[in-house]
């Protein structure tokens, strides 16, 4: 389980990555580390605009035409992971905690919690109080779908995470149904953002400063390391990313 | 029972392990088996996934706990399971 003495977390600020390179590198990691590792590995970054669908979506909950989505430079990857369709673009930030469970000792369902939990706390350290409820593993606020955790086990891996919808271009959100069922005092199951949601400028370093901060309590890890890029960033790109 | 050969491997139908469907937690979640990852007589190792189980929200790959020959329940993909329901056995290598 976890605790202050032995929970260890790497946090890694990736910048803006492609989802296909950060695909890559979670296999990679999942391969290399799934038995034997005991370090949490926590990757934040935000993807070049593109649709993910995960397991419980489909492209019917793109409601955008083939022209549109081409205009847009907007293509769609199938991905192994629980949720439904997800839009990505910058201002939109990904984070990944790479778990292992095994060594952990957690349970599918502790880990999407905890890490709802630390979306949420992460919004309280900058003043934003979301909607509380436990209607699922999403992040609901006045204006519609905040943030959304979408998570697979591999290997005894957790992988993928939560995105949280800061300030990105919201053109096109209002057309891909994200949330795969809606709580009764919601209307709609696109996303929103926070930038809707405050009313007032949110910067993306002090949100990535805050989900950093709310990782390491909720993970119960006191020594953490903060780290800029990944060694498997760059050799899948040639260059630090 | 006498031991069967398949191929080179020498495996002991009697000595089986069962695969179920472990409690992912999740308290009302429904459980979709969402893919076979191995083929029904098989050859996998320990920790070799199996299958993947959608609850929702998460996909979770379901691992051989043993090495042997793995033998397919009859459970259709995009069928609801339940905790603890059988998804094979896995006869085990001698």
């Amino acid at each position: 389980m976890f605790s202050r003495e032995k929970s260890k977390i790497a946090f890694h600020m990736l910048g803006r990555v492609t989802l296909r390179q950060y695909l890559r590198m979670q296999q990679e990691i999942v391969e290399t580390q799934s038995y034997a590792s005991d370090r949490i590995q926590v990757l934040l970054c935000e993807h070049d605009p593109v649709i993910s669908v995960g397991r419980m979506g489909s492209h019917a909950h793109i409601r955008l035409q083939a022209d549109r989505l081409q205009a847009a430079g907007l293509g769609s990857v199938w991905v192994a992971r629980g949720g439904g369709c997800i839009l990505h673009r910058p201002g939109q930030l990904a984070v990944y905690p790479l778990i292992p469970m095994n060594w952990y000792q957690v349970s599918p369902g502790k880990v999407l919690r905890m890490v709802r939990q630390a979306v949420m706390d992460a919004l309280q350290e900058l003043t934003y109080t979301p909607l509380s409820s436990n209607f699922d593993f999403n992040i609901w606020g006045r204006t519609g779908l905040l943030g959304v955790t979408a998570m697979a086990v591999r290997s005894g891996v957790s992988c993928f995470g939560a995105y949280l919808n800061v300030d990105p271009e919201m053109r096109d959100y209002g057309y891909i149904d994200t949330a795969c069922k809606i709580p009764a005092d919601q209307s709609r199951a696109t996303m929103s953002c926070l930038l809707a949601e405050r009313r007032q400028a949110v910067r993306m370093a002090e949100v990535r400063s805050a989900m950093v901060q709310s990782f390491a309590d909720v993970f119960e890890c006191s020594d953490y390391h903060l780290i800029t890029g990944h060694p498997l960033l760059r050799s899948f790109t040639g260059k630090q990313v | 029972m006498g031991h069967l050969g398949v191929g080179k491997l020498m495996v002991d139908p009697s000595a089986a392990q069962e695969v179920r469907v472990p409690d992912f937690d999740i308290p009302g979640a429904e459980l979709v088996l969402s893919g076979w990852l191995t083929n029904s007589g098989a050859e996998v190792m320990s920790g070799e996934p199996l299958c993947e189980i959608c609850a929702g929200d998460i996909v979770v790959e379901i691992p051989a706990q043993r090495s042997g020959i793995f033998r397919q329940s009859a459970v259709e993909v995009d069928a609801v399971v339940e905790t603890g329901g059988l998804l094979g056995t896995i006869e085990l290598i001698d």
